[in-house]
């Protein structure tokens, strides 16, 4: 029914109403207040007024005044709905709020008043998220690959899945979050002055992560490799060290999690269909800067070549002249400072706590996996995966956002079924 | 048996044998961009010694992992005892006659020896979950295997290390056990690994004594070698390979005098010993 | 200080302690005998839990009813994760059986599955059975263990638990005894050596990921019939490493392991907390601040199983009691 027509039926409605005694009258009222503003009337809202058979009994358009008030023929309980799609931009109801039962008692009507908020994504067009749900996703996706690069090159150069690796990109994210406190002291907040002090801090964050990085592999798993002592030993041993490391960092941390100082909430920037603050802005760039970075240091420098090398083949690359421990030990630092780095972002995309490394660990588990057990290049293309299919699933079921981790990891089992290589793995060569 | 059997061979590669056990078409297998075994047909030849040789890299180990269904090819046929091989796993080849051991011996280091011959015997009750409880509906069986794993040892002078553990064993009684331990399973056709890598002169001898014995009771080995004095010692036909494919056959004399042999070895590696 | 102990003592024999002995000998089955990666033992606990819980609060089951139920649940998930991980090398096992174990942590946590598992809260009220069947020795009365008492409630759970260790114990010793558990000792050594040998690897493999699971599974029912609650909090991750570290200590491969782990294990973690909460009280000998105080020394006891498990594992890698020769991982 047209709009003209609908307005029509109600005004009719309207007045019929007072002719006939047994009718009953519901007011609705639809309004909206904006934060912090006054209360706004909302009009032209289209309303549906059913009885408990299902059939409608009265339609109508709400006036200036955000009031619709329709005639029902008898007492009794009606369901009042009003139309999403009648609502004006921006405005939306929460799910499963556009109806209400409304209980109508004999001689005085009943009402039924709806508070609109600010438009979900449910009310706006689904599609239109999409460019934004994806580039949200790739944006993941790229924190994911600076963290699991690291992961992927130790498993490659020393066969080790590092479960302590979660731990290295908290020390990062803490590190960086203690010495910003110290800074901000100084006052700065956003802006230009608050990059600075975030950056500062970051440094020392990230100092910190390839420290112990690069302790652990000097002062445990070198001297465990001399001793000949077995991977699984190894990895149970990262496990312990990263049970220690975690509660030790909740034991002085503490268990809240808190915000970097610098950067509270921004205002976005408009890119067509896609906003996004300033501070994801920079983080995106500077995890593409540190990715590219990895990539050139992988494929054109002799130290690249090297890793790749003991990656292949440790045995054949030591007989070759390459140091293979020396190889090992720029690994361990440099995935330790991408680690650290990967969490100062996560830090700021979400908030620094005690066991943020570890919520995210299992996710580079999976990247590296999908990308193919031991593939550096593997791990990017994992990532992406993985962080696109975290947004997708949040994008696809906006009703079960809490399982999107879930999605990410039923997938890699999904893949691994399929393709037990990963993405990019090569098939496995036996004996 | 005797070495008459290949009086009427040709001395040629794909040369078809009398009473041939495997039988191998156009087995494929490459690596990337890389074929590693391309062999157009090999037949051989029941309750012989055949020797696998070839240079590094000759592709005789993935050839081996490939008809023992350890790696399957990308296109081939073979058969053993007449019946098609392809896409059997492992443990059915093992079960139908064709034991394998490994070129790095995979002695179990934390049983014990008695543990791990005990292990090769094949159709154990002992060995199904409903009955391995109850130990006195496998005992007999047990006391059977033990008792024919104790034959074995003496044979292969490993019964004086019946309780130590696998691994305390030096890398020649390695060789010696997986070879004992394949016997366990009694097997129609022994493949052997590199035999001697890694194994001491002194017990040499003794391993290639072994190895005409599998054929005196009517075994069929095929083995990949290095070591050509122990080719020219036991084998009674030699089989070539080079990049993938099976460049010659003959007996062991033919071959060290054969052309393309000797350049396929001087290609790989000049100072090779032929025995020649 | 009697308190102290009175409460480590508790912990060694009780209800937690009989739930992790439990997921304990079923990791050794998986990790111990066949050398299987599972670091997803939670989630068979998970499993186990939830598989007694649901049905009697969802359709008023008999609790007696569901022990089928935890037997095949278990089994099912442990064929779901042996299916696609068994064929590849054990790295994926350990991924893909850690990241089942929180897909189905997340999904019971869900709030949208609240009607059915109760969310975070978990599911509570399902014990009613076992409340009813408590032997009239043990009616109304609590037992005393020097200084700690014990309800009548908590001792039934723990004499049926200690029946269950017992039971499966058993179980697992003549299992291992066998030609079948040496088949399981071969795969852990060497899986292609099996194989040559005739020995359908996959198939052992598998049952060993079922029988071990089921036995996880059973801790886990342990675990909330003791608690009196189900909820996804008591199968983080952390409960795998745990079971880890308890099997560590006690042997790896043994068949006392994951009774004498779970014991000590148990027995160290509350005496260590009753200390600190006695120097951290503000009364008696303190502890400086700056090292821990009242609020954050519950956190501690996790450092210090992290440390023992790195150190055991470099050290002792056959467990306190094991001998150096019997250590049944990785030494290669």
């Amino acid at each position: 029914m047209s709009r003209i027509g609908l307005a029509a039926f109600a005004f009719i409605a309207l007045f019929s109403g007072t002719a006939h005694a047994d009718e009953e009258t519901i007011q609705v009222r639809v309004q909206h207040t904006p934060e912090g503003g006054k209360k706004e009337q909302v009009e032209g809202v289209e309303i549906t007024i059913t009885d408990p058979s299902g059939s409608v009994v009265a339609e109508g358009v709400t006036d200036e005044k955000g009031v619709a008030r329709l005639a029902v023929p008898s007492d009794g309980s009606f369901t009042v709905t009003i139309d999403p799609a009648s609502l004006p931009e921006g405005l939306g109801v929460g799910e499963g709020q556009e109806s209400r039962t409304v209980t109508v008692t004999a001689g005085l009507g009943g009402n039924a008043n709806f508070n609109l908020g600010e438009a979900t994504p449910k009310a706006a067009s689904k599609l239109s998220l999409l460019p934004k749900t994806i580039f949200n996703g790739i944006r993941f996706g790229l924190v994911i690959a600076i963290m699991s690069v690291g992961l992927s090159l130790i498993y490659a150069t020393t066969g080790l899945s590092n479960f302590a690796h979660g731990e290295t990109v908290t020390i990062g994210a803490v590190m960086t979050g203690v010495a910003s406190g110290w800074f901000a002291l100084s006052g700065a907040k956003g802006g230009w002055g608050g990059f600075m002090q975030l950056s500062a801090a970051m440094i020392i964050g990230v100092g910190c992560a390839t420290a112990f990085s690069g302790a652990l592999e000097l002062a445990v798993w070198r001297p465990m490799r001399r001793r000949g002592i077995g991977l699984t030993s190894m990895m149970i041993v990262s496990i312990g060290i990263a049970m220690s490391v975690r509660f030790i960092i909740q034991m002085y941390y503490g268990s809240q999690p808190r915000s970097y100082a610098q950067f509270g909430s921004q205002q976005n920037i408009n890119f067509g269909p896609i906003g996004v603050t300033p501070r994801d802005l920079t983080t995106g760039i500077v995890a593409l800067l540190a990715l590219g970075a990895v990539g050139y240091l992988l494929i054109k420098t002799r130290t690249g070549k090297a890793i790749r090398a003991v990656s292949d083949n440790p045995d054949l690359a030591s007989t070759t002249g390459i140091n293979t421990e020396r190889v090992i030990l720029t690994v361990w630092l440099l995935g330790g400072a991408l680690a650290g780095l990967g969490g100062v972002i996560f830090g700021l995309d979400e908030q620094v706590s005690w066991n943020m490394g570890t919520k995210i660990l299992l996710l580079m588990f999976a990247a590296i996996t999908l990308g193919g057990l031991g593939r550096p290049f593997g791990a990017l293309v994992g990532s992406l995966a993985v962080g696109l299919f975290v947004q997708l699933w949040a994008w696809l079921f906006s009703s079960y956002t809490d399982l999107k981790t879930m999605g990410a990891l039923l997938a890699m089992i999904l893949v691994l079924l399929f393709r037990p290589q990963g993405i990019l793995g090569k098939k496995e060569r036996v004996g | 048996m005797s070495d008459d059997a290949f009086a009427d061979v040709p001395r040629e590669p794909g040369a078809a044998k009398p009473e041939p056990i495997l039988v191998a078409d156009s087995v494929r297998r490459s690596f990337g961009g890389l074929t590693a075994v391309d062999v157009q047909h090999l037949e051989v030849q029941r309750n012989s010694i055949t020797a696998l040789i070839g240079p590094n890299g000759a592709g005789k180990t993935t050839f081996f992992n490939l008809l023992t269904g350890f790696d399957s090819p990308d296109s081939g046929e073979w058969a053993f005892n007449g019946t098609s091989m392809n896409g059997v796993s492992p443990y059915k080849a093992a079960r139908k006659g064709m034991v394998r051991t490994f070129q790095l011996t995979k002695s179990l280091t934390r049983m014990s020896v008695m543990e791990n011959m005990r292990l090769g015997a094949t159709g154990q009750t002992g060995e199904k979950l409903w009955v391995a409880p109850f130990k006195f509906l496998w005992k007999t069986q047990e006391d059977a295997v033990t008792t024919r794993a104790e034959g074995l040892l003496a044979r292969f002078k490993l019964d004086h290390m019946r309780d130590e553990f696998g691994g305390s064993l030096s890398g020649g009684q390695r060789k010696l056990l997986e070879m004992a331990r394949a016997l366990m399973v009694e097997p129609e056709m022994v493949m052997l690994d590199e035999p001697m890598a890694g194994v001491n002169p002194a017990l040499k001898q003794s391993l290639l004594e072994h190895v005409k014995g599998l054929k005196d009771e009517g075994r069929t080995v095929l083995f990949v070698e290095h070591d050509m004095d122990m080719v020219h010692e036991i084998a009674d036909w030699v089989v070539v390979m080079a990049e993938g494919q099976i460049i010659a056959e003959g007996p062991p004399s033919f071959i060290g005098a054969n052309q393309a042999v000797i350049d396929a070895y001087l290609g790989a590696h000049q100072n090779t010993d032929l025995g020649v | 200080m009697s308190q102290t102990i009175s409460n480590g003592l508790f912990g060694a024999i009780g209800v937690t302690a009989i739930a992790y002995c439990l997921a304990a000998i079923g990791l050794n089955v998986h990790f111990g005998y066949t050398g299987l990666l599972n670091f997803g033992q939670a989630g068979f606990a998970l499993v186990g839990g939830y598989a007694v819980a649901m049905p009697v609060m969802n359709w008023q089951w008999s609790i007696w009813a569901t022990i089928p139920v935890v037997i095949i649940a278990s089994s099912i998930f442990a064929l779901l994760l042996g299916i696609p991980t068994l064929r590849l090398r054990s790295d994926y096992l350990a991924i893909v059986t850690i990241a089942a174990a929180e897909i189905l942590r997340l999904l019971v946590s869900t709030p949208k599955l609240v009607h059915v598992t109760g969310a975070t809260d978990g599911i509570n009220s399902f014990t009613n059975d076992i409340q009813n069947t408590i032997p009239g020795f043990l009616k109304g009365k609590s037992v005393p263990l020097w200084e700690k008492q014990i309800s009548d409630y908590e001792m039934w759970v723990m004499i049926l638990g200690w029946f269950l260790v017992v039971l499966f114990s058993v179980g697992v010793w003549s299992l291992m005894r066998s030609p079948w558990g040496r088949v399981l000792r071969s795969i852990r050594e060497d899986e292609d050596a099996a194989r040559s040998l005739g020995k359908n690897v996959f198939a052992y493999k598998m049952t060993s990921l079922v029988l071990g699971g089921v036995i996880g599974g059973f801790g886990g029912a342990i675990l909330v019939i003791g608690q009196r609650n189900a909820s996804p909090g008591s199968f983080q991750t952390q409960f795998t490493f745990l079971t880890y570290a308890i099997i560590v200590l006690g042997g790896v491969g043994k068949v006392k392991g994951p009774i004498v782990g779970a014991m000590i294990f148990w027995f160290m973690i509350n005496v260590s907390d009753n200390l600190l909460a006695d120097w951290t009280d503000g009364s008696g000998f303190q502890l400086p601040t700056w090292v821990m105080d009242s609020s954050n020394f519950s956190f501690f006891r996790w450092i210090l199983v992290g440390t023992g498990l790195v150190l055991l594992v470099i050290f002792r890698p056959q467990g306190i009691f094991g001998d150096k020769r019997e250590q049944a991982f990785d030494v290669r």
